[in-house]
């Protein structure tokens, strides 16, 4: 599968391609005060308002810098419509902004050198891949937002609004 | 003073970034000379770790003032929704008429072979049966049916311009796949075309309407013209167009 690299505090880490809808230069973002820093705000993508989350700055203790090579990743994944436990998934967008995001690498199972950990102080670490003697660890683009947040970040009213 | 001018203007200024130490690339990679022993190895720069590492240097900069801004504007402008609207369509040329077909009506695009004439069958529109991937095909006159002088052997042999002569000599004559799905199953036809012009997509608004007044007989299997390029191209319609087929196949 192809994963999309990026960097964080010099250690490399990658998310999914499936889930990339489109890469975007390092946008300005209207800021969401009292939300988890993390969370650095939104930006209208195509005619509808979607998050940012800084992946610098969630794997590690400081903000992505302004680099060229600082992009916002635009990712699309299902979250339960309704209540947690909801069948039913809707498709929701959030903007990644990541550093060095600079090239896409071909992994295959057997690359995988340790599974995911489940780890409830960090839901979102996936599994570690050793690719081209690099150690890359693949981020759960679902699990980078808190449950809660996510619930109210992604409204069934603001998908109702914008469509 | 004055020698010291020349160098000054060397230096870059802050917009400009600084190109990597070495632009090997240029000297000995693929937009230089191709000595470079690493070419065995990575087929074209763009596979080397050399020029990976430049990248990498290049965008390791701010960026450039107003740049994220006016990528702001941009993103702001929701997509036209093309996606609805595309069409995916072939273009290929039957004698001088450019036209096209939809790609979901195609099957495949292939060499021009041998035609066997079917005895007491073979005449008007049908030139015979070919063998597609160990399927006999119907192959028909694209031409006849269409109503478009066949460049004949004639032709070929008046061919004054070398132009021309390469024009034949290049082989760009293909066969066309075509295929139908009806109630008795999928019908396939197989015809020839001078040249294919490879797959487009295009937009509906793109399309206009066939002038009434248009009298070829092409005209009458289109339901549109488009613009491409400096041709007109003729967009068949591939129902209308397999219906002819069939009368006047099963009509020899």
């Amino acid at each position: 599968m192809q994963l999309l690299t990026f960097k964080a505090c010099g250690h490399a880490y990658a998310i999914e391609s499936k889930a990339v809808v489109e890469v975007l230069p390092q946008v300005p973002v209207r800021a969401m005060p009292r939300l988890p820093d993390y969370i650095v705000g939104m930006f209208n993508y195509r005619g509808k308002m979607i998050p940012v989350v800084d992946l610098t700055r969630r794997l590690s203790d400081r903000f992505a810098a302004e680099r060229l090579s600082t992009r916002v990743i635009v990712v699309e994944y299902g979250i339960p419509e309704g209540h947690v436990d909801s069948p039913r998934f809707r498709q929701v967008r959030m903007g990644l902004m990541a550093e060095d995001v600079i090239s896409t690498q071909s992994s295959k199972d057997a690359d995988t050198a340790f599974p995911t950990m489940h780890l409830e102080i960090a839901p979102f670490l996936g599994r570690i891949v050793r690719l081209n003697g690099e150690t890359i660890q693949v981020v759960i683009v679902e699990k980078l937002l808190p449950t809660d947040i996510a619930a109210g970040l992604f409204t069934d009213a603001a998908a109702l609004h914008s469509q | 003073m004055t020698a010291s001018i020349p160098s000054d203007a060397q230096v870059p200024s802050a917009e400009t970034p600084p190109l990597p130490s070495d632009d090997c690339w240029r000297r000995i990679g693929v937009a230089g000379d191709r000595s470079c022993p690493e070419l065995a190895v990575h087929v074209h720069c763009r596979n080397c770790p050399v020029m990976a590492e430049a990248a990498r240097t290049f965008f390791d900069r701010v960026a450039p003032d107003g740049y994220l801004e006016s990528w702001t504007r941009v993103l702001e402008e929701p997509n036209a929704p093309r996606d609805a609207e595309l069409t995916s369509i072939l273009i290929f040329r039957v004698g001088q008429e450019w036209l096209a077909l939809r790609a979901g009506a195609l099957v495949e695009v292939t060499t021009e072979r041998l035609r066997h004439r079917v005895p007491h069958r073979t005449g008007g529109v049908l030139e015979g049966v070919v063998n597609i991937r160990g399927q006999l095909q119907l192959c028909v006159s694209a031409h006849t049916l269409l109503g478009i002088p066949q460049v004949s052997a004639d032709d070929k042999a008046s061919a004054h311009t070398p132009a021309e002569e390469a024009d034949t000599a290049a082989g760009k004559r293909r066969f066309l796949v075509v295929e139908r799905v009806v109630d008795t199953g999928p019908e396939q036809w197989v015809f020839a075309v001078e040249e294919v012009a490879g797959m487009h997509r295009i937009a509906r608004t793109e399309m206009r309407a066939v002038p009434s007044t248009v009298s070829q007989s092409s005209a009458r299997f289109c339901y549109a013209l488009l613009d491409w390029q400096t041709s007109v191209v003729g967009l068949l319609d591939e129902n209308r167009m397999f219906d002819a087929l069939r009368d006047q196949v099963h009509a020899v």
